[in-house]
């Protein structure tokens, strides 16, 4: 379980259907913010999971094959 | 800045398979339209190969050709319609192989199109078999034992268009690093602003992973990539009038 | 006024009275004249012409120039339309529009340089794989062959069924009067959005062009359509009849076979001989329906130069009723008046 994110600028999202555990992300991940979940998506991978604080660099974005990640806005920090 | 699925991306799960690279380049070319802002004026086509369905992920218009056929027909439409911007998008055997006298033609032309040349060493769709672009010694399902001189060596697609007059632009790159991406992502948006600036034939070799093709865990395919792929197909410019 | 034209020039201007926006081809005898005709007056009306380093190359370019809605041509002979014949099958299969022209030369293989009619199972049977059809006319004269190539265009662009012209290496050789009107003015934008042409997608959702359809019943559906679009064009086949009223015996044929069975069929009713001609002007659609009515009243003699490719057509739509006989000669060989009388007389008995 990541952290509570909800103060922070940025966040990063990931579309849990899409991840097909390549294992590019968090290779190249240099905060090693990215783990597996326990769970299984439908396809039958297990999504990566953002544990919630990073650089926000963008490498994960750069290298994931289906466009599963965003790193945007948090708008709930800015509405504050 | 933010790091979010490009407009001419459409929003849908792909079928290639995992850690493919076909999704990083669909990416950065759809990226690099959108910068460019031309993505009502493309018109791409899709190879016979695993991009087959690109059309599905491309939020331009796009036609689907005959194997090997695509620098003809992008030649078609590039004269009809000579400001819009063409662009194919090929694997090894469409455009080493069966289009050979194809991609040889139209560089020499010079025509004025865009070519997204995807080298990963083998044919990904049907299986896994050997392409002409497959490494000496490399283990396909047509060569079982490796290849040999049997087949004839590897192919080397920039280095045999660059020194056509007609060709404007050849680069190697590869997508198997972050760095390599955003290289990847230069080159691909310089051979799409040569179109713009009618500069004549424009090509990108992108080294890609194919894990399946391989028969290698995914992370295993970006070590391949670095170890022996760019050992025979080095990675620069090859030309750049 | 009419003035001596040659075929293969004739056809040419027929294309650019009929809007032709762009010409893509491969040199092959018996019809290099459509090509470097087309290489000076396309150029000459600021239209497109490109010589393609194949004929595979040219179909492809066809098809990628068929994919704007433009309007748009190639042409070649026998060897040539073998290469082809996979771009056609994409394109019957993407409904693109385009028109094919076949000088047919003598075959199999490289076969000669004469003129012949040995493609005709090629063309209407599909030479290219899956079931599709071709809308085919079959000139038999040199103002026909202006005519039906200008008129080919617009056809082609309503039903989004390419168009090929069947004819051979005689009439694109051949000289003989035609009217042929100076060129008419170009018709100005001829690329609006049609509903399905790719011209990029400003104003609108993109769209894509493909053959490939895998999902489950997908491409079963998509076969049912084309056929579908077939069979609304049954009963526009396209004949001429002479003296088939009264007739024992009708000789049957297309192109140039059908403009000597003329001189047969002349001298025949000379003698007291009673025949009739029936001229085929379309291959495809095939006049299926007439001939089954003609069939109650005469036999048939089918005239090809070939071993016999039409001649099957014929007893399938007459149910082999009567008698279907043939004349011809392959290869470039001429059928000869005396030969086609012979076997006339033999039938009529």
């Amino acid at each position: 379980m990541g952290r509570d994110s909800s103060h922070m600028v940025k966040k990063v999202i990931i579309n849990k259907t899409y991840c097909k555990e390549c294992g590019y992300c968090r290779k190249f991940c240099p905060d090693k913010a990215l783990r597996y979940s326990k769970a299984f998506n439908d396809r039958g991978y297990h999504p990566v999971k953002w544990k919630g604080d990073c650089s926000f660099c963008g490498i994960c974005y750069t290298v994931c094959p289906e466009a599963a990640i965003q790193v945007k806005e948090n708008e709930e920090a800015l509405e504050r | 800045m933010n790091f979010q699925r490009p407009e001419s991306l459409k929003d849908s799960c792909n079928h290639y398979c995992p850690g493919c690279g076909h999704g990083i380049i669909h990416r950065i070319m759809a990226e690099s339209i959108d910068e460019l802002n031309i993505r009502e004026k493309v018109i791409a086509i899709a190879p016979v190969g695993c991009a087959v369905f690109g059309y599905f992920y491309w939020n331009f218009d796009t036609a689907e050709a005959a194997h090997g056929r695509p620098p003809a027909v992008a030649t078609g439409i590039k004269r009809v319609m000579p400001d819009r911007v063409v662009i194919t998008y090929q694997g090894d055997g469409d455009l080493a192989a069966i289009g050979g006298n194809e991609i040889l033609h139209a560089a020499n032309r010079g025509e004025n199109i865009t070519v997204f040349f995807v080298n990963n060493a083998c044919y990904g769709m049907t299986g896994g078999q050997m392409a002409p672009t497959t490494l000496l010694n490399q283990i396909t399902t047509t060569t079982p034992k490796g290849r040999t001189l049997e087949d004839g060596w590897p192919v080397k697609i920039c280095e045999l268009l660059s020194p056509l007059e007609g060709t404007c632009y050849a680069e190697r790159v590869t997508i198997h690093t972050p760095k390599n991406i955003l290289k990847t992502k230069k080159a691909v948006k310089k051979a799409l602003e040569n179109q713009l600036k009618k500069k004549g034939f424009s090509i990108v070799e992108i080294l890609s992973m194919c894990p399946t093709g391989w028969k290698v865990p995914a992370e295993e395919s970006i070590d391949l990539i670095e170890k022996k792929m760019t050992e025979y197909f080095p990675p620069g410019v090859y030309k750049d009038v | 006024m009419k003035k001596l034209w040659k075929g293969n020039l004739a056809l040419v201007e027929g294309a650019i009275a009929g809007g032709l926006d762009a010409y893509f081809g491969y040199p092959i005898t018996p019809q290099n004249e459509v090509t470097e005709y087309m290489s000076l007056r396309m150029r000459e009306e600021g239209r497109i012409f490109l010589q393609a380093e194949s004929e595979l190359a040219a179909i492809n370019m066809v098809f990628g120039a068929a994919l704007t809605g433009k309007k748009t041509m190639t042409s070649s002979s026998s060897p040539g339309i073998s290469l082809m014949q996979e771009g056609i099958s994409y394109m019957a299969g993407c409904e693109l529009p385009a028109v094919i022209v076949n000088v047919q030369r003598g075959g199999p293989g490289l076969g000669n340089i004469s003129g012949a009619q040995g493609d005709y199972n090629q063309t209407v049977k599909g030479g290219g794989h899956g079931d599709y059809r071709l809308i085919t006319y079959t000139p038999a004269t040199v103002q026909e062959l202006y005519e039906m190539t200008r008129d080919a265009f617009d056809i082609t662009l309503k039903h989004r069924i390419p168009v090929i012209i069947l004819t051979d290496g005689v009439l694109g050789q051949m000289m003989e009067p035609a009217e042929i009107p100076e060129t008419p003015e170009a018709t100005g934008e001829t690329n609006p959005d049609l509903g399905w042409n790719l011209t990029g997608c400003r104003n609108r959702n993109p769209r894509f062009i493909r053959s490939l359809i895998m999902n489950e019943g997908g491409l079963e559906e998509h076969n049912y359509h084309l056929w579908n679009k077939y069979e609304k064009l049954k009963n526009s086949a396209q004949w001429e009849e002479t003296d088939t009223e009264d007739a024992e015996l009708i000789m049957i044929a297309y192109g140039t076979s059908a403009r000597i069975v003329r001189d047969v069929h002349q001298k025949a009713r000379e003698q007291g001989l009673k025949t009739g001609c029936f001229r085929l002007k379309t291959a495809w659609p095939f006049p299926s329906k007439r001939l089954m009515e003609l069939s109650n009243k005469a036999k048939f003699l089918v005239v090809e130069m070939s071993m016999g490719q039409m001649i099957d057509d014929v007893r399938l739509a007459c149910e082999s009723k009567t008698a279907v006989e043939f004349y011809g000669r392959p290869a470039g060989g001429l059928p000869e008046v005396s030969r086609i009388e012979e076997k006339a007389r033999e039938m009529i008995g």
